[in-house]
């Protein structure tokens, strides 16, 4: 009797959420496509900044730094954000810039906010999509868990038409260049950093670095993979010649130095305290709560991610010799 | 029914970087009334009556913020010391809405001198999870927590059961052993511990985890458990046992495609 009607109200709340999502969603649709703008930061680049995440109703999924590469003969994509609609204003934005065709798609990483905006794109037999070597696998093993949050977060009615092709990526291993058209774009898949399956993407004409999110800007960094080795990548990266960039999520007027160098710095926290942590007999569950937290003030969504950052360096680095 | 439990499922929090916050949680359900519960409770322990023992018999922390719905710390600590004439004897964890409810079943024997337990899980729904002690005496007592994290047994397991040291076992103690009082002892072994749920698991292969351990003491046992894939990957255990001599600690743990792996380690009471 009891657990009946726990079941029914239960049911009437979900109910209710979902009614609101749906009116929600349609009221948004009228006047958004010309709202959905893309700035040139560099000579042929161009990118739309998305809202902080997480995606909400109100930000209807716009939550990453998505944007193209045009050359004289095509243009290439890089990441096709969170959804479906998503993926359709920044099509209907390049088509806004340019009347040359997509060429290529080219996804950084598995995650929804850079993924499921994919099939806007794929209907078109001439576009090639590129990605890591282990995207495949992640986007089979992933992909159902990202369609049912789509309906859960962005009441996207039509999940089945998110669902994606594994099969339709062209699998980068090691540099890839790809000519646009006088202008000669290079991909390079990353072992691990961000995830183990990160794709950058250069522009050699305008020295210009799309990270994905491999670096952060003024958001915690996110760790899906392994901090020893992401922070080796950090190294990397801070040698290079980056006269433009594009990462992810966060703003993109800040020095590419400074971006490096925040981020670096967190990770030494991260690295220092954990092991700290380790070695003085800290429990994981304290040491979510304790380590790294001088960081806080100085990251977006600090507290909706960092906990994460923190469990994810424990249980690799208690295994450390 | 299929919508609502398609949204109670709540999926793969772990794996929804750049998307994990819900507008608005499921309040805490009546603890007593949860269904799966009400079955659980029926097959594991028949009529009998289960107590509150949060005042004075036990009493389950963890976070109240999760985050990772695959690798969740709780700890259970008893509030009665363990003598020959009443002790708690075994320790049921439950995880209600997982696809194996019962996670672990511990012994332990009146020798530790005091009962705690600290290990990590995975969640697979927003579920309550409980911590059951049965004393000497046959007397049932609970304590329990509601959890909102999920998509842990479900989450691509990303570890490598080829992994050169699978079953590495590490071991941790206090320099300075106590005789004839309760010690702290972890260990640790390197394990995927494999859900069924896998999403990355091939299909028609048999998810491999651990499924028994065993912790002696000079050859005595000290505690011991039935788990599954309801714990994390690299299984923990850290708990109290009192020496009364210096001597061996082993551990034998054993999966489910029957490998058996051992480890030992020398306790005295001036350096390790
Ligand atoms: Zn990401």
């Amino acid at each position: 009797m009891v657990s009946t009607y726990v079941t029914s109200s239960l049911i009437l709340r979900i109910l209710l959420v979902y009614l609101m999502v749906s009116r929600i969603a349609f009221a948004h649709d009228a006047n958004e496509a010309s709202a959905y703008t893309v700035q040139e930061i560099a000579e042929g680049n161009f990118v739309h900044e998305g809202n902080f995440p997480p995606q909400s109703l109100e930000n209807r999924g716009d939550i990453a730094n998505i944007g193209f590469i045009v050359g004289e003969k095509c243009v290439a994509v890089i990441d096709v954000g969170s959804s479906l609609h998503v993926g359709s204003m920044l099509k209907a934005a390049i088509q806004r810039v340019t009347r040359l065709p997509i060429c290529a798609v080219i996804i950084t990483h598995v995650h929804p906010d850079h993924l499921l905006g994919l099939n806007a794109f794929t209907k078109d037999d001439s576009i090639t999509v590129y990605g890591h070597h282990r995207l495949p696998k992640q986007i089979r093993t992933r992909s159902r868990f990202y369609l049912e949050s789509l309906e859960q977060y962005l009441g996207a009615g039509n999940t089945a038409d998110h669902a994606i092709d594994p099969s339709l990526v062209t699998p980068v291993n090691g540099l890839l260049s790809i000519d646009l058209g006088n202008r000669v774009i290079e991909l390079k898949s990353w072992d691990y950093a961000h995830t183990d399956h990160d794709l950058s993407v250069t522009d050699i004409k305008t020295g210009t670095f799309w990270a994905g999110d491999i670096v952060f800007s003024e958001h915690v960094p996110i760790l899906d993979s392994n901090i020893r080795q992401y922070n080796a990548v950090l190294e990397e990266l801070q040698k290079l010649d980056v006269q433009h960039y594009v990462v992810g999520h966060g703003s993109l007027d800040r020095p590419w130095d400074v971006l490096i160098s925040e981020q670096r710095r967190y990770f030494r926290v991260l690295l220092r305290e954990v092991r700290a942590a380790i070695v003085n007999d800290i429990s994981l569950m304290d040491a979510v709560n304790t380590v790294g937290w001088t960081e806080r003030d100085r990251w977006h969504n600090f507290d909706m991610y960092h906990r994460r950052n923190v469990t994810t360096s424990y249980t690799d680095l208690e295994w450390e010799d | 029914m299929n919508f609502v439990k398609r949204i109670l499922t709540f999926i793969g929090a772990s794996l929804l970087f750049c998307q994990l916050a819900l507008a608005t949680p499921f309040p805490e359900p009546d603890h007593s009334s949860i269904p799966e519960w009400i079955m659980i409770k029926q097959l594991m322990f028949g009529e009998r009556e289960i107590r509150d023992g949060s005042d004075d018999i036990l009493a389950l922390y963890l976070n109240t913020k999760l985050d990772d719905s695959s690798t969740v710390p709780i700890m259970v600590n008893a509030l009665m010391d363990q003598t020959e004439d009443k002790y708690i004897k075994t320790l049921y964890l439950v995880i209600d809405r997982n696809p194996i409810p019962t996670a672990g079943v511990f012994k332990f024997k009146p020798e530790a001198g005091r009962v705690k337990l600290e290990t990590r899980l995975r969640f697979e729904k927003f579920s309550f999870i409980r911590a059951i002690v049965e004393t000497n005496t046959g007397d049932l007592y609970m304590d329990q927590r509601w959890v909102q994290v999920a998509g842990g047994c479900s989450a691509p397991s990303g570890k490598n059961a080829n992994d050169p040291s699978l079953g590495k076992m590490r071991f941790r103690m206090d320099d300075q052993i106590r005789l004839n009082e309760p010690n702290l002892v972890q260990f640790q072994i390197k394990h995927p511990n494999e859900s069924t749920l896998a999403s990355d698991l091939e299909p028609g292969y048999a998810a491999r985890f651990i499924d028994k351990v065993a912790v002696e003491f000079n050859g005595k046992s000290i505690m011991s458990g039935d788990i599954n894939f309801s714990l994390s990957d690299n299984p923990i255990f850290k708990f109290y046992f009192s020496p009364q001599a210096e001597g061996v600690l082993s551990v034998r743990a054993e999966d489910t495609h029957d490998t058996i792996f051992t480890d030992s380690v020398e306790i005295g009471t001036d350096k390790r």
